[in-house]
C-alpha cells in the first residue's frame, strides 16, 4: 500500500540512505503506531503518526523549524521517546532534541547543543538498552571533516562534557565522510565512508576501552552516503554499500565474511534490516528511462535471493495493448514497453501508439495501481485523449490526479490517483484481447496530426530516497 | 440422494486441543517511506508490503483429538474451525483438502499461537 503523507520541498527529507525516519511503538497500549519524522522544508522538521492499517496519519507537528537544509537522524527507545539529531540552521552547529511518549503521544523537549565549536554534518545517532545515547557525525576543520563520537548518559540532557567538546574523532582529514553509529550486544559500531573510496568500521566495548583500529570492508570507486549498517538480534554486524554494485559484510564479533556481491548494477538508498537473524536488503535500482525501482534481496534460505522488485503494482507493466481504429486490430506490445529501446513502443498499422479518433492504449495489471510513466521518443502534438477504467458494468473517465496527459511531452509521470488508497474502489479488472487484467483506457478523443511514438511505458513513479523501518 | 451409510459417516467432528500455530502469512513486514517526484513536487508517502509466505501446512493424520487418538489421514470434504485461546489472531489460509490444510497466525503476534481445533467432515 502507499499513503501519501505530506509534500516536502526539502533538498533532503528523508535525510541520508542510513539514517533512521520510521519508528514502531513495539509493546503496550499504542503497539504497532507508526511513526515518521520527516523535513518537510529547508527549516523544518515535523512528526506524523498512525496506527494499521494507516490509512491516516496524524496532522504534522513541528519538532525543529531552526534546522538546517541538511541530513538529519532520529532514534527511538523502547519506551517509545524518540531522539532528533539535527544541524541547526543558523550556526550549522549539532543539536538534539528528544522527544517524549506520554499517553500515545510525543512531546517535544528543548533544544540542547550536542557540538558548538565548527560546522557538524550528517549525524547518526543510537540508543543502548540502559538508554545511553550515541552520536556520530561529520565534522568540518580547515576544509577537511572528521567523524566524532559523543554520548550521553542523561537522556540527552547534556552531551560529553559539555557542548565545547568535540568528543572522540575516530577518523580525520577526509575529502568526504558519512557515519553510522550502531549499539550491538555489548558494542558500539561506527561505520564510515571516507574519501568516496572506502568504507571502514571501528568498535569498542560498551563497557568502555579504546576503540578498535580501523578495518577496511570495502573499497571502490563512488563509496559515498550510500550504504547502511544493522545488528541482528544475535549481534552480528551487517553492512551494505554501493561501489557500483551493491556488496554486503558482516562481523561476528571476530571476523568478517567475504564479501558478497547482492546485485552487479548500482544501487542507490541501501538499507538493511534483520528478521530475526536473517538480513533483507532493499534499496534502488534503475529500470530503465532513468526510473528508479524499489528492490530487496534476503538471505531466508540460507544464500541471498536474486533481486525482486519490492511492490510489483509500482513496476512493469503485466501487459499493453495498442488497438488501431482505423485497421481494427489489436498489437501487443508489452515487451516493447518494457525495454527502455528507442521508438518501438507503436502499432504496426498506424506506427505510432495512438492517431486517430478512437485509438486506444490499455495499460493493464494483475492489481490495481496508480503511476504511470510515459517515455516517448516522438511527442504527439495536435491531439487529445481521454482516461477510464471499467467499473463492473462500463468504462468510467477519470481525470487523472497529475491532470489530463495528452502525450505532448518526451517524459512524464502521471500520478493516475495520489496514492492506493485514492484508487477507487469499483476499478474492476475485464479483458481485453483475451488478457483478464485491470486496465486503464487512454482513448484518443480527437485525432493527432503527428502521432506520439513510445519507448517505454511502466508504473514506476520517480522516486528519489527511502527509509525502510529497521 | 444419501444413504444411511454416508448419513452415518458424514458429519463426524473432532475437537484439537492446544494446537500450536506458527506459520505466518507473510515473512517479513516491510514498512517504509518514500520520496516521489512528479512534475517538480516532492510527496513523502508510505508504503506497507508483505513479502515471502512461511504458512503452516497440517496433515490431518498429524492431529490428536481430546481423546488420544489421531485423526484419520483423509476426510470427506473437511471444515477446520478455530477457536482463540489469545488475544492474536490465526486463520486458515486457502481451502482445505482432503488431507491437509494451511493455517498462519497474523503476522503480528510475537511467536507461536496456541488455539483449539475443531475438525468436521462435511461428507459428500
Amino acid at each position: 500500500m502507499f499513503k501519501k503523507i505530506i509534500d516536502t520541498t526539502a533538498s533532503s527529507g528523508l535525510g541520508d540512505p542510513s539514517s533512521r525516519k520510521l519508528f514502531k511503538i513495539v509493546d503496550g497500549e499504542y503497539a504497532g503506531r507508526l511513526l515518521a519524522i520527516i523535513q518537510t522544508s529547508p527549516s523544518e522538521i515535523v512528526f506524523t503518526y498512525a496506527d494499521g492499517p494507516c490509512s491516516s496519519w496524524s496532522a504534522p507537528e513541528v519538532v525543529a523549524n531552526d534546522a538546517a537544509n541538511t541530513p538529519f537522524d532520529a532514534v527511538m527507545a523502547g519506551d517509545g521517546h524518540v531522539w532528533l539529531v539535527y544541524t541547526e540552521q543558523s550556526s550549522y552547529y549539532l543539536v538534539s532534541r528528544k522527544m517524549t511518549f506520554t499517553d500515545g503521544a510525543w512531546t517535544v523537549g528543548n533544544k540542547v547543543d550536542i557540538y558548538n565549536g565548527s560546522m557538524s554534518l550528517e549525524p547518526s545517532v543510537s540508543v543502548e538498552s540502559s538508554g545511553k545515547l550515541w552520536v556520530s557525525w561529520s565534522r568540518l576543520s580547515s576544509g577537511y571533516y572528521d567523524i566524532q563520537v559523543k554520548s550521553s548518559t542523561d537522556g540527552g540532557a547534556s552531551w560529553g562534557s559539555g557542548a565545547t567538546d568535540p568528543g572522540e574523532s575516530i577518523a580525520a582529514g577526509l575529502t568526504e565522510g558519512y557515519s553510522r553509529i550502531i549499539v550491538a550486544t555489548s558494542t558500539i559500531h561506527a561505520v564510515y565512508s571516507a574519501n568516496e573510496t572506502d568504507i571502514l568500521a571501528r568498535s569498542k566495548p560498551l563497557s568502555g576501552g579504546a576503540w578498535s583500529s580501523e578495518f577496511t570492508i570495502g573499497s571502490g570507486t563512488g563509496v559515498d552516503h550510500h550504504f547502511d549498517a544493522s545488528v541482528a538480534e544475535d549481534g552480528l554486524l551487517g553492512v551494505i554499500f554501493d561501489a557500483g554494485q551493491l556488496r554486503y559484510r558482516e562481523y561476528d564479533g571476530s571476523n568478517w565474511s567475504s564479501v558478497v556481491t547482492l546485485d552487479e548494477d548500482e544501487a542507490t538508498w541501501p538499507q538493511l534490516s534483520f528478521n530475526g537473524n536473517v538480513p533483507m536488503v532493499t534499496y534502488l535500482a534503475d529500470s530503465g528511462a532513468g526510473q528508479q525501482v524499489m528492490k530487496y534481496v534476503h538471505r531466508r534460505t540460507g544464500s541471498f535471493s536474486a533481486p525482486v522488485v519490492l511492490d510489483p503494482r509500482a513496476g512493469q507493466f503485466d501487459s499493453a495493448i495498442l488497438y488501431d481504429s482505423v485497421s481494427a486490430t489489436y498489437a501487443d506490445v508489452t515487451e516493447a514497453a518494457r525495454s527502455a529501446a528507442t521508438g518501438d513502443v507503436y502499432h504496426p498499422s498506424s506506427g505510432c501508439l495512438l492517431k486517430s479518433a478512437g485509438d486506444t492504449i490499455y495499460l493493464g495489471m494483475e492489481r490495481r495501481y496508480r503511476f504511470v510513466t510515459f517515455c516517448l521518443s516522438t511527442s504527439g502534438a495536435g491531439g487529445t485523449v481521454s482516461y477510464a477504467y471499467f467499473d463492473g458494468s462500463n468504462w468510467k473517465s477519470f481525470t487523472p490526479a497529475g491532470s489530463t496527459f495528452n502525450l505532448d511531452e518526451a517524459e512524464k509521470g502521471l500520478r493516475l490517483w495520489d496514492d492506493y488508497h485514492g484508487i477507487p474502489a469499483d476499478w474492476q479488472a475485464n479483458s481485453i484481447n483475451g488478457q483478464l487484467k485491470f486496465w486503464v483506457r487512454v482513448e484518443v478523443s480527437s485525432a493527432f496530426s503527428t502521432g506520439p511514438v513510445g519507448s517505454m511505458l511502466t508504473a514506476v513513479s520517480n522516486l528519489l530516497a527511502t527509509s525502510v523501518r529497521r | 440422494m444419501l444413504s444411511t451409510l454416508s448419513r452415518i459417516t458424514s458429519r463426524r467432528v473432532w475437537f484439537v486441543p492446544r494446537f500450536s500455530v506458527w506459520g505466518s502469512p507473510v515473512w517479513n513486514e516491510v514498512d517504509f517511506l518514500a520520496m516521489e517526484e512528479v512534475d517538480s513536487t516532492k510527496s513523502i508517502l508510505y508504503g506497507g508490503i508483505g513479502i515471502g509466505e512461511s504458512t503452516q501446512t497440517v496433515s490431518f493424520a498429524d492431529l490428536v483429538d481430546f481423546r488420544g487418538n489421531n485423526l484419520p489421514p483423509m476426510i470427506t470434504n473437511p471444515k477446520v474451525l478455530v477457536r482463540a485461546r489469545s488475544s492474536d489472531s490465526v486463520f486458515i489460509v486457502g481451502d482445505e483438502t482432503s488431507t491437509e490444510f494451511r493455517i498462519a497466525r497474523a503476522p503480528d503476534a510475537v511467536g507461536p499461537v496456541v488455539v483449539d481445533l475443531t475438525v468436521i467432515e462435511m461428507g459428500e
